[in-house]
């Protein structure tokens, strides 16, 4: 059984990645938004998502895979 | 009295304090992530919204479904039918392949003359999605995202990615286990991963779709095969299959096993779903539930079969075999309180006996 030091930082590693994911992705897609928005276009007509470089494919399958980690982590602390 | 317990709790044993603390930054993060998850799904709608399915759309589904898995003779035959199709296309084309199976519905409700009977736990499991599409209607009244975040997304397994997400009471495996499929076993000698990208490439370009590779287009075809089916039209649309390839080396391993009287046999097999992946079988539950001949052109593997059927059933009692296939699982044991079910497998063993 891992020492709960060990499971802390594991639980400050996936805080800290779910705010480098999270941060730049809110950021473009805000962005993004506001810019489709003045144009008076729908989001996904904005030739400008071409460029996009936070697509929310490999986002939303990291953070699902995340609450399933977090869900293990819990677990493991509760058996403790 | 109890916060005195507590205390004292944490005093004599530092690390609870520290779990406590440890599960409270879980259950902040968890609630973060979750945030996140609707962050982005809100994003993946606004690309894809074109795919968003009406409700109206999935209850008709269900409806005809339903009506699908009433007993109905021409329904199962066109199951049986289409399981021929598949057999006589993977014989005549995959190299090496000696026989093919089916499992499931409809092969466990099924007799010798082709009648079947209603299946209590298929209508209570419909109707357990039914009140779930009912949840998710008053929760999202626009309709159901599912299949765009699929194709927006190109999740490509959704056991793993839909499971933890919590946008919606109704999962995307919720309405594929819903509606009916065909479950193919294809038992190869010596099968390599050419045999499955063959296997696949065949279905496909026959009209046979894996569910889990796209939700859309699996409902969609569906709900015409199932429409044209209950109103006695023709088609070309077909219900979505699952396949499994089983090595005949190990097939007839498991198959000598069950016949010695094991009973805990995993056979591990190639199993399409988004991908192809190893997927372990319950040998012994399947072989005596459900596993049912569709066509066998290796005469030596069909003779063994025989023998093996026959092994088994002349040493074991049929009222232990039913009772010990209801105690595999929570949905085996429902099953098994099918009097018909019951009936149907106490026939089967008991012809496996008598024949030589």
């Amino acid at each position: 059984m891992r020492k709960l030091e060990e499971l802390s930082s594991q639980i400050s590693s996936l805080e800290a990645e779910l705010d480098e994911l999270m941060t730049p992705f809110r950021r473009q897609w805000a962005v993004l938004r506001a810019e489709a928005e003045e144009r008076k276009v729908p989001l996904r007509d904005l030739d400008t998502l071409v460029g996009s470089k936070v697509f929310p494919a490999e986002v939303l399958r990291r953070l699902l895979v995340m609450l399933q980690e977090i869900e293990a982590l819990r677990r493991e602390i509760e058996r403790q | 009295m109890v916060s005195r317990l507590s205390h004292d709790a944490f005093t004599e044993h530092p690390e609870a304090l520290e779990a406590a603390a440890l599960l409270r930054r879980l259950d902040v993060l968890h609630t973060q992530a979750k945030q996140a998850v609707a962050d982005v799904f809100a994003v993946s709608q606004e690309l894809g919204s074109e795919f968003r399915l009406d409700a109206r759309f999935l209850e008709k589904l269900l409806e005809v479904t339903k009506h699908f898995y009433s007993p109905k003779p021409e329904v199962v035959q066109y199951l049986k039918d289409e399981a021929q199709q598949l057999a006589a296309l993977f014989l005549r084309e995959i190299p090496g392949c000696v026989a093919v199976f089916g499992t499931g519905y409809p092969f466990y409700s099924v007799d010798q003359t082709g009648q079947t009977f209603q299946v209590a736990e298929i209508g209570a499991f419909i109707d357990v999605v039914r009140a779930k599409l009912q949840m998710h209607m008053e929760q999202h009244p626009q309709g159901w995202s599912c299949p765009a975040c699929q194709r927006v997304n190109k999740l490509p397994n959704l056991k793993t990615f839909c499971k933890p997400c919590d946008l919606t009471p109704l999962k995307p495996r919720d309405m594929l286990m819903a509606i009916p499929d065909l479950d193919i076993e294809i038992v190869v000698d010596s099968p390599s991963v050419a045999t499955e990208a063959l296997a696949e490439t065949i279905a496909n370009e026959h009209g046979y779709l894996q569910s889990d590779n796209d939700i859309l287009r699996a409902l969609l075809e569906s709900n015409t095969a199932l429409h044209a089916i209950a109103e006695g039209r023709e088609t070309n649309a077909k219900v979505p299959i699952d396949l499994h390839i089983w090595d005949k080396q190990a097939f007839e391993q498991s198959m000598q096993l069950v016949a010695q009287g094991q009973d805990t046999i995993q056979l591990i097999a190639r199993s399409l779903h988004a991908t192809w992946e190893d997927n372990p079988f319950d040998f012994w539950f399947d072989f005596l539930f459900s596993l049912t001949d569709v066509a066998i052109a290796d005469a030596e593997l069909a003779q063994r079969l025989q023998e093996a059927r026959s092994a088994f059933a002349r040493q074991e009692k049929i009222e232990d075999v039913l009772l010990g296939l209801s105690k595999r699982s929570p949905r085996a044991e429902r099953l098994m309180q099918e009097q018909a079910i019951r009936a149907l497998i106490a026939d089967k063993l008991a012809r496996w006996a008598q024949s030589s």
